[in-house]
């Protein structure tokens, strides 16, 4: 699957859904990982103010999309 | 549990976009971001346009459930609001005592101004009669060091940011424990039925 992905092929996947879920959580996983470290970095090396509104404008994102994410969870959950 | 998390969400996203419209004006033309910054900002906005966006704008519920596993999604951008509560105690610190916070003066007049007749209707006296810029750097809009009252404005609004955060934070707390148990139940319930199964 790895070598397929990196040579542009299709997935190979009997289930490729499956495969595009687990893809995106772990993506966003990383990202987020890489995101909060990296602003750690930032703010220790003395911040600029544009660092700062950088920061402020991707925190706002990542809380809109937890409430995104979060109102169709009580259907989900009740039709667990 | 979850319904009363999203009035809490709207709190801290409009908090966090009052705080980085209240930076900006503080940036000038030599302000530069750090470009590491602007490439981690850049995957997250990504991959969050990966998951949570179609063509028009947010995705539908449907579209979110067949994307990703949401309960697990959550859960993991739950994570990430607990550190940014440390982000902004630490953007809290910067406007509290960085020595090289400068800004456009007009900008700096201006915010400063506003933020000292807040605090003199609040009762402090020591803001009176005080001007924060000169003339000349008003003309020139020279790059100054912020005065008091304008640091006391980023202070203010990153005790927003805290405090919004923190109420997001604390029912998503209980939600993380339901969904939690709700995964247990449904694993038991497996459980049970294979040895069912296998009794029978």
């Amino acid at each position: 699957l790895a070598a397929a992905h990196l040579f542009g092929m299709r997935s190979t996947s009997e289930k490729p859904d499956q495969t595009s879920v687990a893809a995106s959580e772990t993506r966003l996983e990383t990202a987020l990982a890489a995101w909060e470290v990296q602003a750690y970095r930032t703010l220790a090396n003395g911040p600029d103010a544009a660092d700062l509104v950088r920061m402020a404008r991707v925190q706002a994102l990542i809380t809109s999309t937890t409430g995104i994410l979060t109102r169709p969870l009580p259907a989900i959950l009740t039709a667990r | 549990v979850i319904r009363r998390l999203a009035p809490a969400l709207d709190a801290g996203h409009v908090a966090w976009n009052r705080t980085a419209k209240r930076w900006a004006e503080l940036t000038s033309v030599a302000s530069r971001t750090d470009p590491s910054l602007i490439s981690a900002a850049s995957e997250v906005r990504a991959a969050i346009a990966a998951i949570a966006t179609n063509q028009t704008g947010w995705a539908t519920p449907d579209q979110l459930a067949a994307r990703v596993d949401l309960p697990k999604t959550v859960k993991t951008l739950h994570l990430s609001m607990i550190a940014s509560v440390d982000i902004a105690y630490v953007v809290r610190d910067t406007a509290v005592d960085h020595p090289g916070l400068i800004a456009p003066a007009r900008i700096i007049d201006m915010r400063s101004q506003g933020e000292a007749e807040i605090a003199i209707e609040q009762g402090e006296t020591r803001y009176e009669g005080v001007t924060w810029t000169t003339p000349h750097q008003i003309a020139a809009n020279q790059l100054i060091p912020l005065p008091e009252p304008a640091r006391r404005g980023l202070i203010n609004l990153a005790d927003e940011v805290i405090g919004s955060t923190n109420l997001a934070r604390a029912p998503q707390d209980r939600a993380g424990t339901h969904l939690r148990e709700a995964g247990e139940r449904k694993e038991n319930d497996h459980a049970a039925a294979v040895e069912r199964g296998g009794g029978g």
